[in-house]
């Protein structure tokens, strides 16, 4: 980000918050001192929640507003509140060092292709040749159209949320691209480790503190991303904003800050910029296997998986783990996928090559008249976030559309619906818990439930619902079986499912569950159990 | 006409039945309207003020809010040639009743042709003879967004009109569609001289099952207690509440085999809801016993005696359909 722009975007923060703060007040009649005090009150909860960065220096903060607020009066209540969003700016604030973006650019790819192609440290030490990170991380779909996008506008990247290590593989994926950095939400957790951190930092990553519940600080971190749009600077947030739990494809989104595209927008219109326009691009993450995935469904499976738990003591925190989930992975020259779809405009419009918004009927129109009365193009929040919640819409259908299956998925589905077919009566929640009656099932079930389910998604593929691994296409069913099972047997604590003769058995019925979910919200056939 | 008010959204009316003509002649006595239709209209009913066009380019141009007053039937049609004109700061305001195949409401039909967001439906007890008259009429308009209301509202100032707002517009929609259904099953109960106890109960019945879908579809569970679900299904004396309530009728004295009977009977939209319904319905696992009964008497697989016996005999469970509704994550 340039010196300039950054001034302009912070002092522009400060003001419009304030501003909006006191607009607000001012129509609820509602004194600055409660606001005030609601921040000091969700800061005290803040606290017990969890330990952050700077949390000496942020408690001695607001003991001084508690003291102060308690006497001050109208003149220092407003110099409060512009203290605490001064506060609040500066926790959220990024930085982008182009120094530091070009150590880590040059850095970064070899020691990560290193780890993903299962190199040891004595073949990187001696220079040999490492596999080309194209060959692991494939990046495919509309490149082309984010290239040209990126020419015509502003571009928010908003992808699907799996694992923590998507941070890592869209930051390469951009790289591969040659594409300048995005600007992008970290989770303030991932901050407490002083390197990540100082790569985070000056990468052009802020702090998002999920846990921090104050309106005020909602408004700061909206606001701020807002304005890195109106400056031009591309941004990527999930959508989904945390990683999925069950495993299955994002269908609740948060678009607070994925809506921040239309207000933007608006302004942009409005001092006639002269790049006002704003795109939207989804994206689609897929792992043969997830390295929290044990967590993940566990966190699901308590119904504690609400937005309210973050969990910040996973498998990611621990540095071994991660190394051995990506060199056992990828030793065995597994892929991740990221798709990108077609771009839309921030209403959910599908655009053209040009950044030109699509009519249902393929012609081109103004989408600048979405916001219009009159020819006065106008912020009116009501209307603005029905807009919003159809750009969810298209969201969730091109995740859905570009969602790719792998082995593991189709697999675990197999498995799972025999599971379910042998006890019709269970809901899948006591099919998990309990288990059923048959604790293995003949290898030639679940071949043909396989072959069946294949048969079903390479329909629907066909009529572009989804996007198959390109071996699920041509492999024979016992190879895509077999691959399936050879990829749980690597890493997790115990298999999801292992087979045993010519039986399979369901040893971990929750990891099943969750790797099954990818095919959730597609309408697929049930299996059928063998009789004998 | 006395002087337009100031600021009214420019708008033309697209239709040629009494709904496009009522609206023409009551609310050009409020500002320029423009009436565009494909066949010639009786100069009596409408102002002389109206403007009159036939092209739905000619009608699009320069208009703000634009009231589609064309049965379902016709809607697609109409939609598509319009999405060739409309702007996306339009406001679009239809009066259409019904599903397409698939259980496609009137809105998404919009939506798919063209390019228009700020949608709306209006609807509510049908009383187009009672507001020519200047008589007091309530009515429904549903959208998620805040334009069409306050459009609608600035042409309606001063009119005794009691315009209610919602948004849901999915919820108000299917209510619309399962009137039509409704309708031909308390025909059916007129036909077999059941008695009115019976129409109270096929509408509770009606009530639970469009609540159970609609939800399901994403619309809001209050809605079907409030006036958008209550009072459109409830059997209608306008006119296509009085089609349905003779053709149910009709059913049970000729029978669906009838040749004319059958030849008009796949026109009606309550018709094609029922079919429909009970589709969307099955597939997404719901239970929607009215629904299949009245299917089973179009289909002949049922009399009409035994399909409302089935359903008569089931207890109505509204309140239960709500609390699991209310309790959904």
């Amino acid at each position: 980000m340039r010196r300039e722009d950054q001034h302009r975007i912070l002092a522009g923060v400060e003001s419009r918050v304030i501003n909006a703060v006191f607009s607000e007040c001012a129509q609820q009649q509602k004194p600055i001192e409660e606001v005030l005090a609601d921040c000091v009150y969700q800061q005290r909860r803040r606290a017990k929640d969890g330990r952050r960065r700077h949390q000496r220096q942020s408690e001695l903060f607001w003991d001084g507003v508690q003291r102060r607020l308690g006497r001050a009066d109208d003149a220092e209540q407003r110099q409060l509140l512009s203290q605490v969003v001064g506060n609040y700016i500066a926790e959220v604030r990024g930085n982008f060092d182009p120094r530091v973006y070009k150590i880590a650019r040059r850095a970064l790819p070899p020691l990560v292709s290193a780890l993903l192609t299962a190199s040891s440290p004595k073949r990187l030490a001696s220079r040999a040749e490492l596999a080309p990170l194209e060959d692991s991380v494939i990046v495919q779909g509309e490149t082309e159209h984010l290239r040209r996008l990126r020419e015509v506008g502003t571009v928010i990247l908003a992808p699907t949320h799996v694992s923590n290590l998507d941070s890592v593989i869209l930051a390469l994926a951009i790289s591969q691209l040659n594409l300048p950095p995005f600007i992008y939400g970290a989770a303030q957790d991932l901050f407490n480790n002083p390197l990540l951190s100082f790569f985070l930092h000056n990468l052009g990553a802020y702090t998002v503190d999920r846990l921090n519940q104050d309106p005020v600080y909602k408004r700061v971190l909206k606001t701020y991303a807002m304005l890195t749009l109106e400056h031009g600077y591309d941004n990527l947030f999930f959508p989904g904003g945390v990683r999925s739990r069950s495993g299955a494809v994002e269908k609740r989104l948060k678009l607070g800050l994925v809506g921040t595209s239309i207000p933007a927008y608006i302004h942009n219109l409005q001092r006639h910029a002269v790049r006002p326009k704003l795109f939207v691009v989804p994206a689609t993450l897929s792992y043969q296997l997830v390295l929290e995935a044990e967590t993940l469904i566990d966190d699901f499976l308590q119904d504690v998986g609400k937005s309210r738990y973050i969990i910040t003591d996973d498998e990611f925190s621990r540095p071994r783990r991660v190394f051995d989930f990506v060199s056992q992975l990828f030793g065995m020259d597994s892929k991740i996928y990221l798709t990108l779809s077609r771009g839309l405009d921030p209403f959910g419009n599908p655009v053209d090559e040009d950044g030109e918004s699509l009519a249902p009927s393929g012609k081109i129109f103004d989408c600048s008249r979405h916001v219009m009365w009159r020819g006065v193009v106008q912020e009116v929040p009501e209307r603005d976030r029905e807009y919003t919640h159809d750009l969810g819409d298209s969201l969730r259908a091109a995740y859905s559309r570009d969602n790719v299956l792998q082995a593991t998925h189709v697999s675990a589905y197999a498995i799972f619906s025999l599971m379910r077919a042998s006890q019709p009566q269970a809901d899948w929640l006591r099919l998990i818990r309990i288990g059923n009656t048959t604790e293995s099932y003949a290898l030639k079930d679940v071949y043909n439930a396989t072959q069946r389910l294949l048969q079903a998604l390479k329909a629907l593929e066909q009529s572009g619902r989804l996007r198959l691994a390109p071996v699920l296409r041509t492999a024979a069913v016992e190879d895509v079986v077999s691959d399936g099972l050879r990829h749980f047997a690597i890493y997790h604590a115990q298999p999801a499912a292992k087979r045993r003769g010519d039986r399979i058995f369901p040893l971990d019925r929750a990891l099943l569950f969750y790797y099954q979910n990818r095919l959730d919200g597609y309408v697929l056939p049930p299996a059928q159990v063998s009789v004998a | 006409m006395s002087a337009p008010r100031e600021g009214l959204p420019r708008l033309t009316i697209v239709g040629t039945g009494p709904i496009a003509t009522t609206l023409a002649q009551v609310l050009g006595q409020a500002g320029p309207v423009t009436l565009c239709t494909d066949r010639p209209v009786d100069a009596h009913v409408i102002p002389s003020d109206v403007k009159l066009e036939h092209t739905l380019q000619a009608a699009c141009l320069g208009a703000e809010m634009l009231v589609l007053a064309v049965p379902l039937a016709k809607l697609r049609h109409v939609a598509r040639e319009l999405g060739q004109y409309t702007t996306a700061d339009q406001v679009i305001i239809h009066t259409a009743r019904g599903v397409e195949p698939g259980f496609v409401l009137p809105h998404a039909i919009l939506r798919a042709e063209t390019c228009v967001r700020q949608i709306a439906v209006l609807n509510g007890p049908h009383a187009g003879k009672d507001l020519a008259r200047g008589k007091p009429v309530a009515t429904i308009l549903a959208s998620r967004f805040p334009a069409p209301f306050l459009a609608a509202q600035a042409w309606l100032a001063g009119m005794p009109v009691m315009l209610h707002k919602s948004c849901d517009i999915i919820g108000v929609e299917v209510a619309n569609a399962f009137a039509g259904v409704v309708s031909l099953a308390v025909g059916m109960a007129h036909g077999l001289d059941l008695g009115e106890s019976v129409r109270g109960v096929l509408f509770g019945h009606g009530l639970t099952e469009a609540a159970r879908l609609g939800c399901a579809l994403g619309a809001e569970a209050e809605t079907f207690t409030t006036l958008a679900g209550v009072s459109e299904l409830m059997p209608a004396s306008s006119p296509l509440g009085m089609q349905h309530l003779s053709r149910g009728e009709e059913i049970v004295k000729v029978g669906v085999h009838d040749a004319a009977l059958s030849a008009v009977l796949p026109q009606l939209q309550g018709v094609v809801t029922c079919y429909e319904a009970q589709a969307r319905g099955a597939a997404l696992g719901l239970e929607l016993p009215l629904m299949t009964a009245v299917r089973n008497v179009l289909t002949g697989q049922s009399t009409p005696a035994v399909a409302l016996e089935s359903v008569l005999d089931l207890g109505l469970d509204f309140g239960r359909v709500l609390a699991r509704l209310e309790m959904r994550p």
